[in-house]
């Protein structure tokens, strides 16, 4: 299950700023070359607007995810239809519901409106008990307020507080913070998470997920979440050194596990940054070395890779694996991408053969 | 300017940048690579060109690098002028005019910003000072001390003999050889020298030079071992960001 995934349209003519939408993808597009295995980078075009099929495609098809949950990226400011919006998926979430979560999102400087939006999502997209639990918060969005710019904004504002007592009311309890450049004021650090802290200290009984787990602050990240045991790890980003950055990778784990415990750590590829089958085949190949294992006293065992990889996610968003799993057998999707059940092999036999795509 | 003296001030310069760290990785801008490109002139005009990982750095660490820069390269004897350019960045326009007319951050920003840089500077120094408390104490402690002496040992204790270092703690001399662990508590030495802090206990936890408390000492190397690994991830991310960037085509 993988809890962050995008569809994105960042092609020349969907540029509104132009310096900024093409500083936008192409600094997405370095995250993907300096960590990808070389035959996952794309050509430029493809990366800018690779369509929904494609999506589909790979992460159903090739990328042994089961269920993948959207979390739009607006843009506004940058893109003239945003750089990832609910629109692009609506149609296929309707048409395959327990494959595809939707997820929507929020901005406290949108106010009624705003509201109003999110109402109108949840009523015609909660075709599931799990569909439309989730928001994604981009605090670093740029948006035109009042003839200036507004670079910016904070979870613990008043009017943040007002769409989480909203979001309460709607039954939309899973927020997925993410930290970016720019919040106001200026000479603050944007990417410090107090703010997530106190709306998790406020609202104990909504869940917030740190997308990846709050770097450039994962020592900040790891003391808010030892202590708030509504935060979850967000592994986007963080899950793509474990192919070529192994080292860096599990001295990561290594910290995660022993600050925050094997319980509320979910996993991502972060699609289209990265292909989840060959971040899916490396963390399933993947083994803490035994220095840090001694040091740290954790381990990641089997189990806690499955608690990773979906079953941690799972609770989070109310789904019941099993049931899923039959819901899953023989849908449509399964047949137009030809998806059979399968395994993928690990350790000794990965080394062996090529592993199976199911 | 004589060749021989331009050449040697451009070595200057090179050296002085070679002390600015990229204050949220806590590693030389020289080494990271940002400096991409330097010239000195005879009349002693310093001009640098820098870049940074990505076009979104936050403006408040990129200003407060490029201050540091600007500092260090003005006052080197023989730089009549100092130009730095930052190239590629969301605010560089901006950012650029205001460093080289040497305003502070929050004129730059006048209406985004409360107020300069301090407490942020501060912060991310606190922690740079743990990271690198936490990788000397590793080093130490493969050297054969246990946990318990590392309070105890004053910065005296520990001494240089050309490539490496010596310990002496409790009666006992341990030498440090390991070139990774030399650099290691050199880091760490040369972090307390910038604090003024060459007297004293080894063993300090905050910028002021206070050491931790003594039963909290096992905890606070966790807290520092967070940090580090923190630091280290960023700086390995920002590293194969500057990379892809560098190499990509602009579509």
């Amino acid at each position: 299950m993988d809890y962050h995934f995008h569809i994105w349209n960042a092609a020349k003519e969907n540029w509104l700023r132009p310096d900024l939408a093409k500083g936008w993808i192409n600094c997405f597009y370095d995250y993907t070359k300096a960590l990808s295995p070389k035959e996952y980078v794309w050509d430029w075009d493809t990366y800018a607007y690779y369509g929904e099929e494609k999506a589909l495609h790979d992460v159903f098809g090739e990328g042994h995810v089961d269920m993948a949950i959207f979390e739009p990226q607006t843009l506004m400011y940058f893109y003239h239809k945003g750089f990832s919006n609910v629109d692009a998926i609506s149609g296929y979430v309707k048409k395959w519901p327990d494959r595809l979560v939707m997820g929507s999102r929020w901005d406290p400087r949108d106010g009624e409106a705003g509201k109003k939006l999110l109402e109108e999502q949840v009523k015609k997209f909660r075709i599931r008990p799990f569909q439309m639990r989730n928001v994604k918060l981009y605090t670093a969005e740029w948006k035109e307020e009042n003839g200036g710019i507004s670079r910016g904004w904070r979870l613990d504002s008043k009017e943040a507080f007002d769409f989480l007592e909203k979001n309460r009311e709607l039954g939309i309890n899973v927020q997925v913070a993410h930290k970016g450049p720019t919040v106001w004021p200026l000479d603050k650090d944007a990417f410090d998470i107090g703010d997530v802290d106190t709306a998790a200290t406020s609202f104990p009984d909504m869940k917030f997920v740190v997308t990846h787990i709050g770097l450039p602050r994962l020592d900040d990240f790891c003391w808010v979440a030892t202590q708030d045991k509504n935060i979850y790890a967000g592994m986007a980003v963080a899950m793509a050194f474990v192919h070529t950055r192994p080292r860096y990778f599990a001295e990561m784990m290594a910290n995660l596990l022993y600050w925050l415990g094997p319980d509320r750590i979910l996993f991502s590829a972060d699609y289209a940054l990265w292909h989840p089958k060959w971040v899916i085949e490396d963390f399933l190949n993947f083994e803490l070395p035994e220095d840090l294992k001694k040091e740290f006293g954790v381990d990641l065992t089997m189990e806690i890779k499955k608690k990773i990889l979906g079953e941690n996610a799972a609770k989070v968003w109310g789904i019941d694996i099993e049931q899923q799993k039959k819901a899953q057998k023989n849908d449509e999707l399964s047949k137009k991408l030809h998806l059979q059940p399968g395994t993928i092999r690990v350790g000794e036999a990965a080394k062996k053969g090529k592993p199976l795509a199911r | 300017m004589a060749q021989e003296a331009q050449a040697d001030l451009k070595q200057s310069v090179l050296q002085a940048l070679s002390t600015v760290t990229d204050p949220e990785l806590d590693e030389p801008i020289t080494e990271l690579g940002f400096v991409k490109n330097l010239s000195v002139s005879e009349d002693g005009r310093v001009s640098v060109d820098l870049v940074t990982s990505t076009f979104w750095c936050s403006p408040n660490f990129v200003y407060m690098m490029l201050e540091e820069a600007r500092d260090v390269v003005s006052k080197l004897p023989g730089v009549k002028e100092m130009r730095l350019t930052l190239g590629g960045h969301h605010d560089s326009d901006r950012i650029n005019e205001a460093i080289n007319a040497g305003k502070s951050f929050s004129q730059c920003y006048d209406f985004e910003a409360r107020g300069e840089l301090v407490e942020l500077n501060r912060m991310i120094r606190t922690r740079a000072l743990r990271s690198r408390l936490y990788s000397m104490a590793s080093a130490l402690l493969r050297s054969g001390l246990a946990p318990h002496d590392l309070p105890e040992l004053a910065r005296q204790d520990v001494t240089a003999d050309g490539d490496t270092f010596v310990v002496h703690s409790r009666g006992r001399v341990l030498p440090i050889t390991d070139p990774s662990d030399v650099k290691r508590i050199a880091r760490y030495l040369t972090f307390l020298e910038g604090l003024g802090q060459t007297k004293g206990r080894l063993v300090i936890w905050d910028l002021d030079g206070n050491p931790p408390s003594e039963d909290e000492f096992i905890s606070a190397l966790t807290v520092g071992r967070l940090a580090k690994a923190n630091f280290s991830l960023n700086a390995e991310l920002c590293r194969a960001l500057l990379a892809s960037r560098l190499d990509r085509e602009q579509p």
